[in-house]
């Protein structure tokens, strides 16, 4: 398995709109990561020069130290799955899955039809056919038993319904634990899916605002639970991301690390201390950036 | 998966479905061919042959399959993980496949339509093909056969290419310029006694030879092939 993959100096413009400028960013193999930004953030243009779709404007991207665009040896290791419009797509199901056995050196035929009957999708039908959520069932289908080393799910869930979402992450991680790979997951759903992530990427406006492990990034805020006046008295100065009440409880969100001290404080004040969840996080920084714009 | 193999594994599936549109698109022909043979047999007009007959349809129909190469297959062999270098390469050798398939096709069928008129004594003349002033020129009728489907092929591929790249406004020059090519073809076949498939441009013949004639088109051939692969050999792949 390849070891590194390394955007350098990664600019792209589309005519005089630049949508990446810059952008450095190294991925260690192996892990789910999480790629999350607001929309227009650059997460598809990205992921699209990961695949080659397109070429950079200026720079390179990488896999151990080999340029991946136009590189035979590189391109098959790569599987970008999306949001695809199949509505000329006449093949049935099954025809459609035995082109990517052709297709995809790693794919495993025996995992996708186990998907296949899981996500409940019937071989004989023409994939045009499919409803939306089935079409993007199959489409995880195609991404999880690709095996691909490098598998980019952009958005796949969009349009599936819960049960067949939580199908979805289940066999995410199962085929994770079976052989894993690097997994890139572009998803809005950030806290139904940050279970999920070993490692976060945020991106904003063209630029990286941090790739970190998931644990790194949620340690940089707390959420401190208890009595209102005490969590008041506690968070006073702090930065605070968010607030919520019920009767005389309250919990608030703060950014930053608590020191020990603080830590000692809370206990000794009965606060409950605990992690930000990553959107709340996300939130945050996307929208501090924008203002210091 | 080595680019070789990439790229073969175009050639071949390209190949393969193409065929299928091409034996639809036989079936059609066929049955306007003996739809001709019988109002020609009631005039008492001699026919040309089913090489003659099918010669312009299956240049159009090579057109449109050259601009499906772009819209179609191009964009999804790339997104699959194949190299554009080898995705040129499998769709050039599937097409040049394909030109083999349908020009030895429409000689077994016109062979066959010759035998049957002959059995069934039809009191119907195949009139023999006359290529550059020479009779019964099967070979070079052959021979022009092909060559016109394969520049067809890359003339449709071209057109596809730049409308797919540059969008329709600067894609329509692109037309422009394959009716400029067909224009320059045309001047050098017509001699031959081919009929022109753009009747309305102007009759402008070289009086060329069937050697002159026969490289010329190949040299377009070859010119629009390096075109189409400068234009592929870095484009961008549109997510739909």
């Amino acid at each position: 398995m390849a070891e590194r993959i390394n955007f350098k100096d990664v600019s792209l413009r589309y005519g005089a709109q630049t949508v990446l400028e810059d952008l450095n960013l190294s991925l260690e193999t192996g892990s789910i990561y999480a790629l999350i930004g607001r929309n227009g953030a650059g997460k598809t243009s990205l992921l699209q020069l990961l695949a080659s779709f397109r070429e950079p404007s200026e720079g390179s991207i990488e896999i151990d130290g080999q340029r991946i665009f136009e590189n035979a040896a590189l391109t098959q290791q790569i599987s970008f799955i999306y949001q695809v419009n199949h509505e000329y797509e006449y093949e049935t199901v099954k025809k459609y899955i035995q082109g990517m056995v052709r297709y995809r050196p790693h794919f495993d035929a025996e995992y996708a039809a186990h998907l296949v009957k899981r996500f409940r999708l019937k071989l004989d039908q023409p994939v045009y056919k499919l409803s939306t959520g089935k079409q993007s069932a199959l489409n995880a289908v195609i991404g999880l038993a690709s095996f691909a080393p490098i598998t980019i799910l952009d958005e796949v869930y969009l349009g599936m319904d819960a049960p067949a979402r939580e199908i979805f992450y289940e066999e995410l991680l199962a085929s994770q634990e079976k052989k894993p790979r690097t997994i890139i997951l572009s998803t809005h759903l950030v806290s139904e899916m940050e279970y999920l992530f070993d490692k976060v990427v945020v991106i904003d406006e063209g630029h990286v605002l941090l790739s970190e492990d998931y644990e790194s990034v949620i340690s940089r805020g707390a959420s401190i639970t208890g009595h209102a006046n005490h969590v008041d008295q506690f968070v006073s100065g702090m930065h605070i991301l968010n607030e919520q009440r019920l009767g005389s409880t309250k919990s608030v969100m703060v950014y930053g690390k608590l020191s020990e001290r603080e830590m000692e404080q809370a206990q000794i004040d009965g606060l409950e201390v605990g992690p930000v969840p990553l959107q709340d996080l996300f939130i945050h920084l996307t929208k501090e950036s924008g203002d210091n714009d | 998966m080595t680019e070789r193999s990439m790229a073969e594994i175009v050639m071949v599936d390209t190949f393969r479905a193409q065929t299928v549109w091409a034996s639809w698109f036989f079936g059609f022909l066929i049955l306007a061919n003996i739809i001709s043979v019988y109002f020609f047999n009631r005039s008492g007009e001699p026919i040309p042959g089913f090489l003659a007959f099918s010669q312009n349809s299956v240049s159009i129909f090579m057109l449109v399959v050259g601009i499906m190469a772009a819209y179609g297959f191009f964009a999804f062999f790339v997104r699959t993980g194949f190299t554009r270098k080898a995705t040129f390469f499998g769709i050039s050798g599937g097409a040049l496949l394909l030109a083999i398939l349908l020009t030895v096709l429409s000689v077994i069928i016109g062979l066959v339509e010759a035998l049957i008129i002959g059995k069934l004594d039809l009191s119907v003349a195949i009139e023999p093909p006359v290529i550059f002033g020479l009779e019964y020129s099967m070979t070079l009728q052959i021979l022009f056969n092909f060559l016109q489907i394969v520049l067809y092929f890359f003339v449709g591929w071209m057109i596809g290419t730049g409308y797919y790249r540059n969008g329709w406004v600067v894609g329509f020059l692109f037309v422009v310029v394959a009716l400029f090519t067909f224009s320059v073809n045309d001047a050098f076949v017509n001699s031959s006694g081919i009929i022109s498939n753009i009747p309305w441009m102007p009759d402008v013949s070289f009086e060329s030879g069937a050697v002159v004639s026969a490289v010329v088109t190949v040299m377009m051939i070859v010119l629009l092939a390096l075109w189409v692969r400068l234009m592929t050999k870095r484009i961008s792949i549109k997510l739909q």
